[in-house]
């Protein structure tokens, strides 16, 4: 592929502006045109495959029927499946005495199947039963490509119509009503049963000419009996009077759980039914009748779709209690016809190994009301408790059993007792006695069965119960714990809210402060400027002291230093570079700023006077110049920020 | 079903150590206080955090504001006497007595719980239970009986919670209301503690320990919120009523409530209650069927 892209690309075919096209860009195209072979070359091996010619081991043939029982009046569908075949034959059902056939349809699928994309052609018939019995559809031979397909015959037992309240289908198939063209029936099969006893029961919904969707499960009042899930609804055809109905079957089983006359329903079920909206709203005239055309309806959608609740009559049904003469002691409460199964393994052990049985029950009563036969503990068998399972319509029992000594030659029988209530009596089916081999130990060896106290297969197994415990309220309390006042929320009290609020006000003060101390250290300027006023007042009282002691140079060197530093922090300039021109520029914008420079000037003069020359001055001047120091400070702070 | 019963007897002697017991505790806790104070103030004042140390330990260490009250006692002991006798109404009169006087407390409660249930007023008994529970949540005695007068009650609705809300529902039934409180605002205070310490040290940890604390300020703030907003309107049911779609007797009965089940009040219309089922289905009872807990 990279070569032929590469003489391609040499041949100035795949890029029509050669250099001129950015790398990026090339790239791209590249990957794009990769795409676009890999895409073409997958259509064309799955075109290959597509009409590669079927193998005749490709092609297979199936007749299904969607109920193989029905009641007279009901209909089923045939469907044939041929799978693989190009040309499906034309197929003719057999004959049979009894059923009416008629083709209804073909229905056409294609699909992939691995890497083969299969044809499957599906001929659909109606068979109509014409009378009651069991009628068995032949097998089809159907000659494709030369070679015979043959399908499996279907047996389909029609029987009558079970127990329906006849009012509720006398009236059907005469009038047009919307009650007509869709309605429920409830219906079991027998009018009369015993408590327990299975009852098949059905409700079938008949629809008529109609457009029906969003059909719901139906629900109906069974007091008296506990029913089980529906199965798949099934479809179909029924014919009453003169009208056809669509039939869907909802079907599925009821128990009595009580004696008496009972009453089953009313069934109701929910659907939607597509009504064509007659009201139209327009312009009226000639522009409206272009609008009235059905077919312009129809695309349109001018439909109105009407949620309807259905309800059946009710049906009365009679359940007898089982009686009681012939009753077996160990009746396990199964109602119906059951197989009853039970195999021991192994046959031959040693003393303390342990035996697995195995039970196994199926039929078609309620087996969640059977009882399974448990084999029970005894001198010569430990036994543990069983593991019962209930699916795909058996229950199974699994019991470890583990023989105590080597004098045991067989499992005792084990009995199994229901009653049949087709036949109206009990029946018990025997299983066992199974016989077994027990060994005894060898010698040194030890049994290990858990709830046996002593290694002595004789002795009585100890079977550990849980500790039954007392149960009943903890007693008073004795004292009487922090008495509050009643419905006291801790912040309702003011130390609660004082100390909130100190905590509080003690945060904000401490970060207010690091705040404060955060921008002093960053900004000297500032600091220097803060700073002034408190130095230099320290600088006037030292002077002061130095004035009190009748130093002179001290005084005029201090008070000299006090007003360079002020001076120099005020204007954030080093202290040496201080003098009365500088600071006459620091105050140029002031009106009395000539007086205070003249001050300045002749406090600085005096102060390198007696600093450098050594005169004598008197007390009297010194506290003026002291003076006019501290009103030269004070005039400062005053007038400058 | 067997019944056995706890013989508790010899704690009644700590009975009269109670008020002493409470003085005593009420002088250490100032000591120990003032002691803390001195120590704080040693290590903290350079920085000028003495204040904030005492304020939390003030917090850590709330005084008693409501001393026992010697006619409550007396009713106690009265009423705890009659119990053992087996005098229930009488234990019950004695317990009101106390609540009556303006006090409350989880033992009160409990033994008031305690007498409803032996007269057989399973719904009075749990609304006693429910609110012992909430001053004193962590009371084994008290979980254990307050479970078994649950399993008493026929027909009972509970919503099944996923695990995030067990979790989260034990968290909040594990305080009560007001060490919820505390307990957040002590959040509150450390994180701001910390977050000042982390300004003034600039360390990492912290850092960690202001969004930490933080974190968990914020679980106990939403805790809070959903145990107010959950105890404000529960109710028991006293009598095993219907509740009906509308509050008037001819309204259709849309469930059933047992005798001792919790409900939430939603609202009132004259003498009916509309309540919210643990499952989320709404009806109206008789107000008079209901007793807020």
């Amino acid at each position: 592929m990279r070569n032929f892209l590469i003489s391609l690309r040499t041949q100035g075919l795949l890029m029509g502006r050669g250099a001129q096209v950015s790398w990026v860009t090339r790239q791209s195209r590249i990957r794009l045109l990769r795409r676009s072979l890999c895409f073409f070359l997958i259509m064309i091996a799955v075109l290959i495959l597509g009409i590669f010619p079927l193998r005749a081991e490709d092609i297979s043939v199936e007749a299904t029927v969607n109920a193989t029982t029905v009641e007279l009046g009901e209909s089923i569908q045939l469907t044939l499946n041929i799978t693989g075949a190009d040309d499906v034959p034309a197929v003719q059902l057999p004959k049979v005495d009894g059923l009416e056939t008629r083709f209804a349809e073909t229905k056409t699928k294609i699909f992939l199947s691995g890497n083969k994309m299969l044809r499957s052609s599906g001929l659909v018939f109606t068979i109509i039963p014409l009378k009651t019995g069991q009628f068995e559809i032949s097998a089809l031979t159907i000659p494709i490509k030369g070679k015979d397909y043959t399908t499996k015959p279907i047996t389909i037992t029609v029987v009558n119509s079970g127990n329906t309240n006849s009012t509720q289908l006398e009236s059907r198939g005469t009038s047009s009503s919307l009650q007509d063209k869709i309605f429920i029936v409830l219906g079991t099969s027998k009018k009369e049963s015993y408590i327990g006893e299975p009852i098949p029961m059905v409700i079938k919904l008949f629809i008529n000419d109609l457009n029906v969707q969003s059909v719901q499960y139906p629900t109906f009042s069974h007091d008296g009996f506990t029913v089980e899930d529906f199965t798949e609804p099934r479809r179909g055809q029924q014919t009453l009077g003169d009208i056809t109905y669509q039939v869907m079957e909802f079907r599925t089983l009821l128990y009595p759980t009580r004696t008496g006359d009972l009453s089953l329903g009313p069934a109701k079920l929910g659907a939607n039914i597509l009504i064509k909206n007659s009201r139209r709203q327009g312009i009226p005239g000639e522009f409206n009748n272009i609008f009235s055309d059905d077919l312009f309806d129809n695309f349109i959608g001018r439909y109105e779709t009407k949620t309807i609740m259905l309800e059946s009559a009710n049906l009365g049904l009679k359940i007898l209690p089982l009686p009681q003469e012939g009753k077996p002691a160990d009746f396990s409460g199964g109602v119906g016809k059951y197989n009853f199964d039970m195999t021991v393994s192994p046959s031959e052990i040693k003393v303390g190994d342990p035996l697995t049985v195995r039970m196994r029950i199926a039929g078609d009563g309620n087996l969640k009301a059977v009882n399974m036969p448990i084999i029970k503990d005894s001198k010569d068998f430990k036994v543990y408790d069983p593991k019962i399972v209930e699916q795909n319509g058996e229950k199974v029992l699994e019991q470890v059993i583990i023989p105590n000594h080597d004098k045991i030659t067989q499992l005792p029988t084990t009995n199994f007792s229901f009653f049949d209530p087709v036949e109206k009596i009990y029946r018990t089916v025997t299983k066992g006695p199974f016989p077994l081999t027990v060994l005894p130990l060898a010698k040194g060896e030890e049994a290990k069965i858990v709830g046996m106290t002593s290694p002595s297969m004789s002795a009585e197994p100890v079977v550990t119960t849980p500790e039954e415990l007392g149960r009943d309220i903890h007693f008073i309390k004795e004292a009487m714990g922090r008495l509050q006042k009643r419905g006291f929320v801790i912040y309702q009290s003011g130390w609660f809210v004082g100390m909130s609020v100190l905590a509080f006000l003690v945060w904000i003060g401490l970060f207010l402060n690091y705040e404060f101390r955060k921008k002093f250290t960053a900004d000297t300027r500032l600091v220097r400027r803060w700073q002034a006023p408190r130095q230099a007042k320290n600088g006037l009282n030292q002077a002061a002291a130095f004035l009190a002691q009748n130093d002179v140079r001290n005084f005029y060197d201090t008070l000299y230093k006090t007003l360079q530093d002020y001076f120099a922090n005020k204007c954030h300039l080093p202290s040496a570079s201080i003098t009365a021109d500088i600071v006459a520029e620091h105050f140029k914008n002031h009106s009395r700023k000539e007086e205070f420079i003249d001050h300045l000037k002749v406090i600085f003069a005096e102060c390198e006077l007696v600093r450098f020359a050594s005169i004598d001055i008197s007390e009297e001047k010194m506290k003026t110049t002291l003076r006019l120091a501290e009103e030269i400070i004070d005039f400062s702070e005053r007038n400058t920020k | 079903m067997k019944r056995t019963h706890h013989n508790h007897c010899e704690r009644s002697q700590s009975l009269w150590d109670e008020p002493r017991r409470g003085v005593a505790i009420s002088g250490i806790k100032i000591f120990i206080a003032r002691l803390l104070c001195q120590l704080l103030r040693f290590f903290f004042v350079q920085k000028g955090l003495a204040s904030l140390a005492m304020g939390i330990l003030f917090f850590l260490l709330p005084l008693n504001t409501h001393a026992a009250d010697n006619g409550a006692l007396t009713d106690f002991i009265n009423a705890n006497s009659a119990y053992r006798e087996g005098k229930y109404l009488q234990a019950i009169q004695g317990y009101h007595n106390i609540l009556a006087a303006g006090f409350e407390s989880g033992p009160v409660y409990y033994n008031l719980a305690n007498a409803h249930f032996k007269n057989k007023e399973l719904g009075k008994a749990i609304v006693n239970y429910e609110r012992a529970n909430r001053i004193m949540p962590r009371d084994r005695d008290l979980i254990a009986n307050y479970k078994f007068a649950l399993s008493d009650v026929v027909g009972r609705t509970e919503y099944s919670k996923n695990l995030f809300e067990r979790t989260w529902t034990s968290h909040n039934r594990f305080y009560s209301t007001n060490e919820m409180i505390l307990i957040t605002v002590l959040l509150l205070i450390m994180a701001a503690f910390c977050h000042l310490a982390g300004l003034y040290w600039q360390r990492q940890y912290l850092r960690i320990g202001t969004i930490l604390f933080a974190l968990l300020f914020v679980i106990f703030v939403i805790g809070l919120q959903i145990k107010i907003d959950l105890e404000r309107d529960a109710g028991i049911v006293m009598t095993a009523v219907p509740a009906r779609f509308e509050p008037t007797d001819k309204a259709t009965v849309y469930f059933e409530l047992p005798q001792g089940q919790a409900v939430k009040e939603l609202g009132k219309e004259g003498d009916w209650l509309k309540v919210e089922r643990p499952d989320g289905k709404i009806g109206w009872v008789p107000a008079v069927s209901i007793e807020r807990i």
